[in-house]
């Protein structure tokens, strides 16, 4: 008899949890053979205090077969799996810290913004432009800049597929894609250099 | 009809000014990594809204001639928050040209990293204090 592992994504588990079953861990294929072992133990987490744990593909093998010897394991990923352990308490921080990196970002993009014009000279060079065009430098500026500003902001937007025109229900932003990229990366590390 | 071509040409520099000026902010992972700190991955949306807003204020109010009359405890906190994105974006820089990892691999100190960035740090400091008190 043959069965088929696919890891589930995003393993979260309450710490007081005891035993991982199989099934907690891995859909199962085919279907009519998950009712012989879906039940089997992969790991005892009796009490941990860890926030993560890994789970080895060999330690599976040895369980299932402990339990049922005749039963062939196949895996459809090859990685070990990162498993972790939250208590399910309310999180009464977030707010601050989600205001905190807000200000944070709101702040530091402004100040790149005005960083990067004092580096170019930008007041000068946007007079320049009005001189070329109209032939006053002053006279009718504000109405440049503002429109320059606004221009930032819409740049910002479009990179980011945010406001105008909104494709973020089908295709992730640049940021987006940056961040889950970055998840991957600190759960392979993790995996690897998993010293218990 | 000036105005209008004005306007145009100012809104079309802006564009292409945010979008290079982001593109430097994302390649560097500073947001994943204040989202990784913070455990908030899922108010993501609201990072990118600021950044917007951020850097629209940011070019108004520096081109313009508006000011606040915000107090010196403003001061002090404003002045934290530009420090830690300006340190974050100096770290994020120097880590996307490997530096410390090759130091690692050329002086064979592997494990003696912290002390490094420990020194890193109060270097980073001294040297920004220095440079506004003493040598300004």
């Amino acid at each position: 008899m043959e069965i088929y592992l696919k890891p589930r994504k995003n393993l979260k588990f309450e710490k007081k949890i005891k035993d991982l079953r199989l099934e907690d861990l891995f859909y199962i294929y085919p279907s009519q053979n998950e009712e012989l072992v879906k039940d089997i133990v992969v790991a005892h987490v009796n009490g941990v205090n860890k926030d993560y744990d890994v789970i080895e593909l060999g330690d599976v093998i040895s369980r299932i077969n402990n339990q049922n010897s005749y039963v062939k394991v196949n895996f459809l990923e090859f990685d070990d799996l990162l498993v972790h352990f939250d208590n399910p308490k309310k999180d009464n921080l977030l707010f601050v810290r989600v205001l905190f990196v807000c200000t944070i970002l709101f702040l530091g993009a402004g100040m790149a913004i005005i960083n990067f014009h004092s580096d170019v000279d930008m007041t000068k060079s946007h007079k320049t432009i009005l001189r070329i065009l109209t032939g006053s430098e002053t006279k009718n500026l504000l109405f440049f800049q503002i429109a320059y500003s606004l221009g930032i902001g819409s740049g910002v937007a479009v990179f980011y597929n945010k406001v105008l025109p909104n494709f973020s229900k089908s295709e992730p932003s640049p940021l987006e894609l940056e961040v889950s990229t970055f998840k991957n990366e600190v759960q392979s590390y993790i995996i690897e250099n998993n010293k218990q | 009809m000036k105005l209008a071509f004005i306007t145009v040409l100012g809104f079309s520099e802006g564009i292409v000014v945010g979008s290079g000026i982001v593109a430097l902010l994302t390649l560097l992972d500073i947001i994943p990594r204040l989202c990784q700190i913070t455990n908030s991955y899922q108010y993501l949306a609201k990072y990118e809204y600021m950044l917007i807003f951020g850097a629209f204020f940011g070019s108004l109010f520096s081109l313009t001639n508006v000011s606040f009359n915000f107090g010196s405890i403003c001061l002090i906190l404003f002045g934290g928050f530009y420090g830690i994105f300006i340190g974050m974006l100096a770290s994020a820089l120097a880590e996307a040209v490997d530096v410390i990892p090759v130091m690692q691999r050329r002086l064979n100190i592997q494990g003696m990293v912290k002390y490094i960035i420990t020194v890193l740090i109060i270097g980073k400091t001294v040297g920004s204090i220095v440079c506004w008190t003493i040598l300004k």
